[in-house]
């Protein structure tokens, strides 16, 4: 027997093949028509941008990067409905890309179509079973749909592929908090701290799963770390979203950015892409404003000061840019400047928590306590759980001889640990002294100490040590026959 | 310095979080994915009481047929001012006591008053634009019909108007009205003869900047009413700042834009005097972003709490420690933020027993993207969200919401939801095809034993029409117990929605009187008390939902299919009064009008 096939065979088995290769790949015709995408008035890059996707898809109908191109842009300027029918073409034209039924999913539970949503992301998940935040997104739409069970087995898919996913344990912490379950709901947290860090909502579900069991102390630590990470989301890997959402060079979001940046000590990066939102929108203030934070914690004083000029130019009475202005001559150590800066801001929006703490203390470094003190209060107000403006007051009325006042701000404060710790206790233990409470001023002080030495605070350790010993002798001397 | 200056640095970048135009715009949702069909979902048999719905209309417009016919103006000339967006109210109250409803609408004027209306970018209705004031001519004429009182009532206010709030300030038996301006405020007393007197100045209550949301309670329990005004932001039209939308498209700013401004709590001193009391009770100098506010006892002390809804900010749960001090537990009571800890877009507030569990749960509207919250008491002021497992999630992500109160549409005992919907920010699939593009649909939940099922789809056209809704007010206008709806759209006429649902259950209307306690007993706790069933409690209140005021009869749905239907019944009710007074009355109701009326000091002493 010959091993060679004929040759009409051949020619069938390639047809064949090239169909089976094409899988149930739809035609032009059975595809859904693009949408509208009207751009009118948008940022001139911005429509450039969307503009050149929109000239490929006509160029080239039927390629699925040139649709799903179109639906990542429209989906990261927020045009949900039409990226999900560009994202929906894309995984007509590959059906065993699992990227494009996904990103619709997406798009779809955005606008908050729960079973469209669901079923884009089971298709996503049939083609690519190991995609973590595929299950993910499927429990976060089944809670809000309150299908507890299928969210479970969503997360526990997640984690088969994923052990260590800290949004998967922290959704896990959402159905114990909302079972009522807070013990179950702590342990799940803790694991996501260990592998996520801090962000504001996770101690938001402490302090209320804490509150739960009665424990309001640890429910208050935990608020207060609440406020102190509010502004920080959760780290989510997920690499798919994150492509799409780099490819929003919109001023917001080139700021948002550059903001993460600089928090993870990356500041080149971040100046990069702040200059990048001055160029698409010089009219930017919030461009300009955190230009003016960066290029000044930079030393790049020269640089800040363009900034500070051109924010001006468009918004000279702008309470944020007074405040910015404060900081960076804070930096520079002018001093007077910064305290004018800060008033400037306040007057125009006076009950601004963080203008009046740093006014507070750069009033306090001018010997203006009392000042000092009323712009603590006013922060306060606005900010009950502000630990900067509670140690501040209370120390400031300790060394006013309020020890009692004192102790109301500063107990309230000395939970949380972080570097601040050490320094807090330490004036904590000095107003239960003036109370003449000795014996916790000594028991705080030996908590400071174990702190500071965590933290390598060699002052506030020698500090914690000398004060020990002074208050062990009045002791001593007080129980003296 | 060099140590601390990565703390400035990170303080100098947080200015920015939320100062442009962060707010999200999209397209509206495809209602067939979005919406529950209840023809079968509602019919749950796991209680008795609870009815079901066929597949009719539920609410119907009449607005035109009943000759009311208002159309809200906003004044815009293309500057995007924020006031624009924001309006407005509406007051449902019987101000001649004739026995029905009447109607209150407000209006708005230029948002740039130094702009004639010529230049407005949108047509100017006609007639003059000032507020409107409409009698009820139900009674004695019988059919549901209005007659425009705006100008022989005094009640013709021009400005730029927002909200409004009513209560018998001075005892005398009528409703006095007071109005929410972004400007000063006014104040008018019923003079009782179908005619009202601004006695703004005397009183001590014109605020000027930016109010929004106000309410009457008697906090103090003194038997008079005090008066709780919410204020927005320090907006000014000459420094208007200007926001863009993601893509860079010009848009409305949101709150973060501009400095949030401080509420008031004023003490009515029973002469026709208030004092501003919100330093000396501890409000003082709190601000935030204040858009919708309610009176409650929310820790079952029988002093009454209120409630701040904060737009993008923390909410204020202001707990009041015997009419000295209110003590703020936002925080604390877990109201201040979702179950997340994110502070959203609270617009419109509305408190209620929605689970007949005893006490006052709230439910508030938020922006696109983000869900309407509610949150369930313990009955202690302890919160925690159950929007998602009442069933109130998903379905409010793509639409921003306004006004909105828990209210009986089918009288079977169980609070239901309506919700106003408007964007403040160009729905991007709009922008091509309309000249406003702020346009959503509005919804209708019907509350099946505490969970919460989606009924817009079948709710009636002009609920699912494509317009921007803010203010809506409940109450019952043509009497035949079917609670009603007042809603306005803003830059759009207002819409009188008739409760048309079919075979509604049973009712029984409570008006209460005080003696002691203020005349109109806002804030009283009545329960209906029936023998094999769950008690139901309710509160006297015409606050909440958003710049409106509503009904103050409290309405008791006695369910369906009850042998007694249209027989006179005999019911137990309790009554805590204001002033903190337990009565218990036997009362049998009429099955005429279904309305009790029950006095303070004529019932019986009673303990819970």
């Amino acid at each position: 027997m010959s091993l060679f096939l004929p040759r009409y065979l051949l020619i069938t088995l390639f047809f064949l093949g090239a169909l089976a290769g094409c899988g149930d790949r739809a035609t032009l015709s059975e595809l859904p028509p693009v949408p509208q995408v009207d751009t009118q008035r948008y940022l001139r890059v911005i429509q450039e941008q969307i503009d050149v996707a929109i000239g490929q898809v006509e160029k080239f109908p039927g390629k699925a990067a040139t649709n799903g191109n179109l639906g990542k842009l429209l989906y990261t300027y927020e045009q949900y409905e039409s990226a999900s029918i560009m994202f929906d073409r894309a995984g007509l034209l590959e059906t065993k890309e699992f990227r494009w039924p996904y990103l619709s999913g997406r798009a779809k539970a955005e606008l908050g179509q729960t079973d469209a949503a669901e079923q884009s992301l089971l298709r996503a998940l049939e083609r690519r079973p190991d995609y973590g935040p595929i299950n993910v997104q499927l429990a976060e739409l089944y809670l809000k749909a309150s299908r507890d069970e299928e969210a479970r087995t969503a997360v526990e898919r997640a984690l088969i592929s994923d052990p260590d996913r800290p949004e998967a344990h922290f959704i896990l912490a959402k159905l114990a908090a909302r079972n009522g379950e807070a013990e179950q709901t702590i342990k799940h947290l803790e694991r996501v701290e260990q592998l996520s860090g801090n962000f504001g909502a996770l101690h938001y579900l402490y302090s209320q799963a804490y509150r739960q069991l009665g424990d309001h102390e640890e429910a208050d630590v935990h608020l207060a770390s609440y406020e102190q990470f509010k502004d920080v989301t959760a780290n989510v890997v997920d690499l798919v979203m994150g492509n799409v959402l780099e490819m929003n060079i919109s001023v917001n979001q080139l700021v948002t950015r550059a903001k993460r940046l600089v928090v993870g000590g990356n500041n080149a990066a971040a100046l990069k892409l702040l200059e990048q939102a001055v160029e698409n929108d010089p009219d930017s203030l919030a461009a300009h404003v955190t230009l003016i934070g960066v290029y000044s914690s930079n030393q790049r004083f020269a640089e800040a000061d363009q900034h500070i000029a051109a924010a001006t130019a468009i918004d000279p009475d702008h309470s944020k840019l007074h405040y910015a202005i404060g900081v960076a001559r804070m930096i520079e150590q002018r001093i007077t400047e910064a305290t004018r800066a800060f008033e400037r801001s306040l007057s125009i929006d006076p009950r601004n928590a963080d203008t009046n703490v740093q006014l507070g203390m750069l009033l306090e470094q001018q010997q203006r306590e009392g000042e000092a003190i009323s712009k603590y209060e006013m922060a306060l107000s606005q900010a009950p759980v502000n630990r900067v403006a509670h140690w501040r007051l209370g120390r400031l009325l300790l060394n006013r001889g309020d020890a009692s006042g004192s102790l109301k701000h500063l107990e309230s404060i000395r939970e949380q640990v972080d570097p601040a710790t050490p320094e807090i206790l330490l004036d904590l233990a000095r107003a239960y002294a003036a109370e003449t409470r000795v014996d916790e001023a000594i028991a705080t002080l030996e908590q400071s100490m174990e702190l500071a030495q965590r933290f390598d605070n060699v002052p506030a350790t020698n500090k914690a040590r000398g004060l020990i010993k002074t208050y062990r002798q009045q002791q001593e001397r007080s129980n003296a026959p | 310095m060099k140590k601390s200056s990565y703390g400035l640095m990170v303080l100098a970048l947080g200015v920015f979080a939320c100062s442009e135009n962060t707010e999200k715009d999209q397209s509206v949702p495809t209602p067939e994915t979005a919406r529950v069909d209840v023809s079968s979902a509602a019919a749950d048999p796991s209680n008795g009481d609870s009815l079901s719905l066929g597949p009719e209309a539920l609410f119907e417009d009449v607005a035109g047929s009943a000759n009311l016919n208002f159309e809200h103006f906003v004044g815009a000339t293309g500057e995007y001012l924020m006031t624009e967006i924001m309006g407005s109210g509406v007051a449902l109250f019987d101000y001649d006591n004739d026995g029905d409803l009447d109607v209150y609408l407000i209006q708005a004027a230029m948002a740039d008053s130094a702009r004639s209306v010529q230049e407005s970018i949108f047509p100017v209705p006609e007639g003059p634009l000032t507020n409107r004031m409409y009698r009820n001519e139900l009674i004695p004429q019988g059919s549901l019909t209005f007659t425009d009182v705006s100008e022989i009532s005094g009640l013709a206010h021009s400005g730029y108007g927002m909200g409004a709030a009513v209560g018998d300030v001075d005892n005398d038996g009528d409703s006095d009205l007071y109005l929410t301006n972004f400007g000063p405020n006014v104040f008018y007393l019923n003079n009782g003869d179908g005619t009202f007197s601004d006695v703004t100045q005397a009183s001590g209550i014109s605020a000027p900047g930016w109010t929004t949301s106000a309410a009457f309670a008697d906090y103090d329990r003194d038997g008079d009413l005090d008066l709780f005004s919410v204020d927005y932001v320090e907006f000014d039209v000459v420094r208007n700042t200007q926001c863009f939308s993601t893509g860079g498209r010009r848009d409305y700013c949101g709150p973060q834009v501009y400095p949030p401004m401080v509420d008031q709590l004023y003490r009515n001193d029973g002469s026709g005097v208030f004092s501003n009391v919100s330093r000396e009770v501890g409000i003082g100098d709190s601000a935030g972003p204040g858009l919708g506010v309610v009176w409650a006892d929310f820790n079952g002390d029988d002093w009454l709490d209120v409630f701040v809804a904060n737009d993008g900010a923390a909410n204020r749960l202001w707990l009041n420690d015997n009419g000295q001090r209110f003590e703020e537990a936002g925080l604390r009571s877990g109201t201040a933020y979702n179950a997340m800890g994110g502070a959203e877009a609270s617009m419109g507030v509305t408190v209620g027993d929605y689970d007949n569990d005893g006490d006052v749960d709230l439910f508030m509207t938020h922006l696109i993207k983000e869900t309407n919250t509610l949150y369930v008491n313990n009955g202690k002021a302890q919160f925690f969200d159950g929007t998602d497992r009442a069933g109130l999630g998903a379905s409010s992500l793509p639409s921003t919401g306004f006004g909105s109160r828990f209210f009986d549409m089918n009288n079977d005992g169980w609070l239901d939801l309506f919700v106003a919907n408007g964007n403040v920010k160009l729905e991007e699939k709009r922008v091509a095809v309309s000249d406003y593009p702020l346009e959503q649909p509005n919804q209708l939940y019907l509350n099946k034993d505490g969970r919460f099922v989606d009924v817009s789809a079948q709710a009636g056209k002009e609920i699912n029409a494509l317009e921007v809704s803010r203010s809506a007010a409940f109450g019952d206008l043509d009497n035949d117990g079917g609670m009603d709806i007042l809603l306005t759209n803003n830059n759009g006429p207002a819409r009188l929605l008739r409760n048309i649902v079919p075979d509604r259950g049973d009712w029984v209307d409570v008006v209460l009187q005080g003696t002691e306690s203020s005349r109109d007993a806002t804030g009283a706790r009545v329960v209906l008390l029936r023998s094999g069933k769950a008690p139901t409690w309710r509160h006297v209140s015409s606050d909440g939902s958003y710049l409106s005021a509503h009904d103050k009869r409290v309405r008791f749905g006695l369910g369906g299919n009850h042998s007694e239907k249209n027989q006179p019944v005999t019911f137990n009710i309790g009554v805590i009064w204001p002033r903190g007074m337990r009565e218990l009355f036997t009362v049998t109701a009429p099955d005429d009008s279904k309305q009790l009326k029950l006095v303070e000091g004529q019932g019986q002493e009673w303990s819970e």
